[in-house]
């Protein structure tokens, strides 16, 4: 039988870039986490510590005697980003969102619609990290931000605009150390299964084994070098070395508080871009096998 | 009648699936027809008691289907969708549910169902290897391992070969003749034909028609039937039939006329004469609508 | 019923050795006998029962318990309806809440014998080192008694949180964040509510069993509230286990099975 009709022609238009599609990526997971109700509370929870600290500045600023906890920037640190209450949270904000991301796409077979667009398996990768980067840096960043304006107008500190932006930026750096990381690790972890609760578990499993690891080694050997086996201790204090240390004329100066490790930079950064690295590559050989598998 | 459904309806959140669907099926084979989305999955789900209704009653085999094991051990039922226990054998599959339903000989009762499905070279490979006709006759084979009086199959035929299709159909029928009977529901319209033709169709989780294909046409008012009449002089005939009152509209073509009338009956009983008058060979009637497609075109259309 | 019910016990058996989740709760079970025997042979001056205890105190009885839990609760429940496998379930000759019952009845056995293949480990591998454990058996079983009370009581809680919500996400929220705020973080702080931490019941019970009363280092961060006593902390435990088995049954009495369609 001939072909009578002529008139289709191929489509000669241009494809998007890269980034578009990574961003259209990232867009599309930023806003599945809050759909749900849980993860909605979870990031409430985290704003209000940071909303009971602006009220307690709120407090310290209308008191003549000053407290010291609120001098310096370390209502950053050991107010937010190293209390336990908060790293408990992105701990489980990683492990509902950040489990979900790879193993879902797996269990619904989503991956070969994704590769048979003009969606390479970096793009894939970049997207699913920079989406889960992106949600936990909202829930890091976005109340440190809100303390740092907080403490810019209500701090008793006097400090230059290089100073200020200073502190932003170790603000800003911190919540990259948190976030990072942790995304690397949980999209590992997302990619190994596709069952999302186990996902969350082997997460879980990880941070905590890390934790006590640390804590039982510590005490049993009598010696300080597991403490870098936790990822709350390597995490705290590569972030505690983002801040400057500053005495503030007129002020009490707030007593140092111990280095958690007794280490620079180096060490604690090996081990988390290592696992980072890591992460990522077993990401994307997950991603390579998908082919085979399927 | 096997199922009873009284003003059964169910909601999930504002999303309505089944609006107040009252139908009862008798003994026998049924196919429940519907478009996706249409609560065909919902009403089997409360059927067979996975589900509970949102208000309204469902009887089935005389008794209420939630939280009723009794009732669930006398109902075989295959899922649309796919569910295995992992790493497990066809065989291994069967003969461990066949062994939470209380069969007495699950590995004799096992074997003999998966012969049925013709399964048994595969039987003793992993599922996962299997192919999606191979899993389907699994999964058949699992709903019916405990000789239930009913069983229940959601769409058994979707995604199943030609060939794997009529061996399916084969299936069903013989075990509607052993006496008990089936529920289907699928949306290949022309193989639920060859089942059975009773059916109960459902749109947008109403209850649209029930009863005989032919029955539910021959009631479809506002859709006229077209009659196709095949003859050696189809102009004159034609030129004859355009007279008659019953018919409505009438186009012809060198091998056939094409008419079409609200009174198929009064139609059929007059031709014979026309045909002679008009001095024409009338060589077959047929009716290319007097089929379940079209009144599932023509019911479910807006 | 007899037979649909030993049919359900192999199934059950079955699930809790395939598949990834008996891989990660090898991995749980092995990884504290396994780090506790490289401490023991390259640690200076490592004491077996410091090692054994710190293990069982930091690893054995506080996460592990739970984890595992985890791992085989949500599976149990939601995992059966997110794979499909539900719906056959619960088309048997048995109710369903007997279903649930013999579910976890079984599971909480196995997940009790996991756990003391990992305490005897522990007790083994910390030998390692120069020295020795007094009394290893009874401490490794009452360990395993009292962590098979906490895992009967962490496992009736994430069946009830797996049959309660209907999407995986909002069972695993449900699940995982009383566990790690309540359990993991609330246990160490210095305020009266740690008190009614599962964790803290269980160490309380510890405390006559295997530490002869003596509250040592391990015991530090017990400050500002009342630390159970073994009474106490069994009743308590009893009491939490009857409910969260109830809430269990009866949360499978009324779950229905909505399939894909009402998601």
């Amino acid at each position: 039988m001939a072909i009578y009709d002529q008139s289709y022609t191929p489509w000669t238009g241009e494809y998007a870039s890269r980034w578009t599609r990574i961003r259209a990526m990232i867009e599309m997971e930023l806003v599945q986490p809050f759909k749900n109700i849980w993860v909605l509370l979870t990031v409430l929870v985290a704003f209000s510590v940071v909303g009971s600290w602006l009220l307690l500045l709120f407090f310290a600023s209308s008191s003549q005697v000053l407290p010291p906890f609120v001098a310096g920037n370390r209502v950053y640190r050991e107010g937010f980003y190293n209390f336990p209450l908060f790293s408990m949270i992105l701990m489980v904000l990683s492990a509902t969102v950040g489990a979900s991301l790879i193993a879902r796409d797996v269990r619904h077979r989503a991956l070969l619609m994704y590769f048979s667009r003009s969606i390479t398996r970096v793009d894939y990768l970049i997207g699913k990290f920079l989406s889960l980067v992106c949600f936990l840096l909202l829930v890091a960043l976005g109340p440190g931000i809100l303390l740092f304006f907080g403490q810019m107008g209500m701090g008793q500190e006097r400090l230059t605009f290089a100073q200020r932006m200073g502190d932003l930026g170790s603000i800003t750096l911190h919540s990259l150390i948190l976030t990072v990381p942790m995304s690397a690790v949980v999209l590992a972890f997302s990619s190994l299964t596709k069952r999302t609760y186990l996902a969350a578990i082997l997460w879980a499993t990880f941070y905590f084994l890390s934790v006590s690891l640390s804590e039982v080694l510590r005490v049993t050997l009598k010696a300080d070098w597991p403490k870098m086996l936790s990822w709350v201790n390597v995490t705290a204090h590569l972030g505690d070395l983002c801040y400057a240390t500053r005495s503030s004329p007129g002020l009490p100066m707030a007593p140092s508080s111990a280095p958690i490790l007794d280490c620079g930079w180096g060490p604690p950064l090996i081990i988390l871009s290592s696992l980072t690295g890591l992460s990522l590559l077993l990401v994307w050989r997950r991603l390579r096998s998908v082919e085979v598998e399927e | 009648m096997i199922v009873q459904a009284e003003h059964l309806n169910k909601w999930y959140g504002r999303v309505i699936a089944l609006n107040d669907v009252s139908v009862s099926m008798p003994p026998g084979i049924t196919g429940l027809l519907g478009p996706n989305g249409a609560g065909k999955t919902s009403f089997m789900r409360i059927l067979i008691g996975l589900m509970r209704e949102s208000a309204g009653s469902m009887q089935v085999l005389g008794e209420r289907p939630w939280n009723n094991p009794k009732l669930a051990v006398r109902i075989g039922y295959c899922p649309e969708h796919d569910g295995f226990y992992e790493g497990m054998t066809g065989r291994q599959f069967v003969t461990s549910l066949a062994r939470i339903r209380g069969v007495k000989d699950c590995a004799a009762a096992a074997t003999r169902a998966i012969d049925w499905v013709r399964m048994a070279e595969a039987a003793d490979r992993k599922i996962l290897t299997y192919s999606r006709g191979m899993r389907q006759r699994i999964k058949i084979a699992q709903a019916v391992v405990h000789q239930p009086e009913l069983l229940v199959l959601d769409e058994p035929l979707t995604g199943s070969d030609p060939l794997v299709r009529q061996e399916l159909i084969g299936l069903i029928k013989s075990f509607a003749q052993e006496g008990r009977s089936v529920i289907v529901s699928s949306h290949v319209l022309h193989e639920i034909e060859q089942l059975t033709r009773r059916i109960v169709l459902i749109h947008r989780g109403r209850l649209v028609a029930e009863g005989d294909v032919r029955q539910i046409r021959d009631l479809i008012d506002r859709h006229p039937h077209t009659v196709e009449v095949k003859a050696d002089r189809p102009r004159e005939l034609a030129a004859a039939l355009a007279r008659e009152p019953e018919v409505l509209e009438i186009r012809f073509d060198p091998s056939a006329v094409w008419v079409r009338t609200p009174q198929p009956d009064a139609f059929y009983a007059k031709l014979p004469k026309i045909a002679l008058d008009a001095g024409t060979e009338v060589r077959e009637i047929s009716s290319p609508d007097d089929n379940l497609e079209a009144v599932f075109k023509y019911l479910t259309e807006t | 019923m007899l037979r649909a019910l030993l049919g359900f016990v192999g199934l059950t058996l079955r699930g809790l050795v395939g598949g990834k989740r008996a891989w990660a709760a090898a991995f749980l079970v092995l990884a504290p006998p396994f780090f506790a025997g490289l401490a023991a042979l390259l640690g200076k001056h490592v004491q077996p029962l410091q090692l054994f205890q710190g293990f069982v105190f930091e690893f054995s009885l506080w996460f592990v318990v739970y984890l595992l839990a985890l791992i085989y609760g949500i599976a149990m429940s939601i995992g059966e309806i997110e794979d499909g496998t539900a719906g056959y379930l619960y088309l048997s000759a048995v109710p369903k809440w007997l279903i649930v019952l013999v579910q976890m009845t079984v599971t909480s056995l196995a997940l009790t014998a996991a756990l003391f293949v990992n305490l005897l480990l522990t007790g083994l591998a910390s030998l390692l080192a120069k020295g020795e454990i007094p009394h290893l058996m009874r401490d490794v079983l009452s360990c395993t008694l009292v962590g098979g009370a906490g895992i009967v009581v962490s496992l009736g809680y994430y069946v009830t949180c797996g049959l309660v919500f209907r999407t995986p996400t909002g069972a695993l929220a449900a699940a995982l964040i009383p566990t790690f705020f309540w359990e993991i973080l609330m246990t160490s702080w210095p305020i009266k509510f740690a008190e009614f931490t599962l964790t803290n019941n269980m160490r309380g019970m510890l405390l006559p069993m295997i530490f002869n009363g003596t509250r040592t280092s391990l015991y530090k961060y017990v400050r500002n509230f009342h630390l159970p006593g073994y009474g106490e902390a069994s009743m308590f435990l009893s009491i939490l286990a009857g409910v969260f088995l109830v809430t269990a049954m009866v949360a499978a009495m009324n779950r229905s099975i909505e399939g894909k369609e009402a998601r």
